[in-house]
């Protein structure tokens, strides 16, 4: 049966090749993070990753369904991991984790691994933002370069997301692109890091965009793309452990890495909303501790919530990148009074963003992108 | 009938004029063709494929530049029913194709001011 792409965006056959090495990552996600360890020492962990993405490849164009597909690319590297533990002059780290691999291709499936992780992260979202929540739906697409058009040595994360605005009232399209090179080029680097950064990816779309209300979207917000994304990273470490627990040491160790990549680009207008929105939220939770007594991890706890009800007012993203901008030391009087107002409960987070519009309350002057 | 040249002018993408106009045209040679995928989806957006037999793609570069990135993608779609087919066509049945042989960021940004409609004798 010539393989059907259930993704508009994805040729059948890069469905498939991308289909058997995520269903390989799936069944060694408790390795992924050992995995990635030795393949950026490169030597024998990296030559058995490329033999997975030539069999993953080499089987994508057969006429075989994706259950049969999937089986044989996992045959073809089962016996490719056999023949490398033959080596005699092979690391006994490595050696072990070849072993552990090897073993756990015991239990490989064909179910659409990406949408299993959307289904779960929509799943607990959903649960977080109630009536705002819009119901998405997930597409696969490729592009043909780095998102970050980056090197995968510095930057193995070669997967990105978007949510297209404006979405519809009650439904939303979360679209992940995965780099993946044209049939003949045999090397695209979707490895186990890009595939363990996909939760915090797919989080930060239904956390940040899925259910925002707001005018218009922008990459450069510090409210949309800064603020939010912290509190995405909240969720997620909540989520992590019920959404896969087997998956979770890796989905977390990985998001804080892509978090240092992304942080790194302070030369894009993208990457500095990111930091100041991160600094915003930071500078925030320290003000719950120390104004309103709360714990460290209370007030994270804190500025997530205030993040999520902010994120379902419908107001202008200019007011809500102006909240941000106000958020540093000393924060402004009137903003104090509001923020212990929405504490103590007294205040809706509505307050918050009635009161940035009067740029006489809290003046004009704020950190800027 | 003239055909109606529809124009649209995006940033440029991943991918060369010369790509997406090769897909382009591939995709409109299979409108000939009443099994194919791509008759299937024009028929899905309400595009009766009699009408689409004489369509012509023009995917050109808006300008030449020392860095490639920073110039415009002209697509032009001709059709002699109309510029609503025109439109249709290239929204429906050409993009999505193009977009999954040559990746979704084939093509940049639409700039908006910029689309027009010439007349072709």
């Amino acid at each position: 049966m010539p393989a059907i792409s259930p993704y508009p965006g994805l040729e059948p056959w890069m469905w498939r090749s991308l289909l058997a090495r995520a269903a390989v990552f799936h069944a060694t996600r408790t390795r992924l993070s050992q995995f990635c360890d030795h393949i950026d020492k490169g030597g024998a962990v990296e030559l058995v990753l490329r033999h997975l993405e030539l069999q993953a490849r080499e089987w994508a164009t057969c006429d075989v369904d994706d259950d049969t597909a999937v089986t044989r690319v996992v045959e073809a590297w089962v016996a490719q991991l056999t023949e490398t533990l033959g080596l005699r002059q092979l690391d006994p780290t490595a050696r072990q984790l070849i072993e552990d691999m090897r073993d756990l291709l015991h239990c490989v499936h064909s179910h659409d691994p990406f949408r299993r992780i959307f289904t779960g992260i929509t799943a607990h979202a959903s649960a977080l933002y109630g009536d705002s929540w819009r119901t998405p739906t997930l597409g696969v697409a490729h592009i043909r370069r780095h998102p970050r058009g980056d090197s995968t040595r510095s930057d193995p994360y070669v997967v990105t997301a978007m949510t297209p605005w404006p979405p519809d009232i009650a439904e939303a399209v979360v679209e992940l692109y995965i780099h993946h090179d044209d049939l003949y080029i045999h090397h695209d680097d979707f490895g186990p890091a890009a595939f363990a950064a996909l939760p915090i990816l797919l989080t930060h779309e239904c956390v940040c965009h899925v259910p925002a209300r707001q005018d218009r979207a922008s990459n450069e917000s510090t409210f949309a793309e800064g603020l939010l994304d912290w509190v995405a990273y909240v969720f997620h470490e909540q989520w992590a452990g019920k959404l896969d627990v087997e998956l979770a040491p890796a989905a977390r160790r990985h998001a804080e890495v892509l978090r240092t990549v992304l942080s790194r680009r302070t030369d894009t207008a993208e990457g500095r909303a990111r930091r100041i929105g991160h600094e915003a939220a930071e500078t925030l939770r320290s003000w719950f501790e120390v104004s309103c007594g709360h714990g460290p991890h209370e007030s994270k706890l804190a500025v997530a919530q205030l993040g999520v009800q902010l994120n379902q007012v419908d107001r202008s993203l200019a007011d809500k990148d102006h909240f941000v901008s106000l958020l540093g030391w000393p924060l402004p009087p009137a903003l104090e009074e509001v923020l212990y107002g929405w504490d103590e409960g007294r205040a809706p987070a509505s307050a918050v963003l009635d009161l940035v519009v009067d740029r006489e309350l809290v003046g004009h002057a704020g950190r800027t992108a | 009938m003239p055909a109606e040249m529809a124009q649209w002018r995006f940033e440029r993408g991943d991918a060369t004029a010369t790509e997406i106009q090769d897909v382009a045209r591939e995709v409109l040679a299979e409108l000939r063709e009443p099994s194919s995928e791509a008759s299937a989806a024009a028929a899905t957006a309400g595009l009766n494929p009699a009408a689409l037999v004489d369509a012509r793609a023009e995917v050109t570069d808006g300008e030449h530049g020392v860095e490639p990135i920073l110039t415009t993608i002209v697509v032009g779609i001709a059709v002699s029913a109309g510029s609503k087919v025109a439109e249709s066509l290239w929204k429906d049945v050409l993009w999505p194709r193009i977009r999954r042989r040559l990746g979704a960021r084939a093509l940049g940004g639409e700039k908006p001011s910029e689309k027009a409609i010439e007349l072709e004798g």
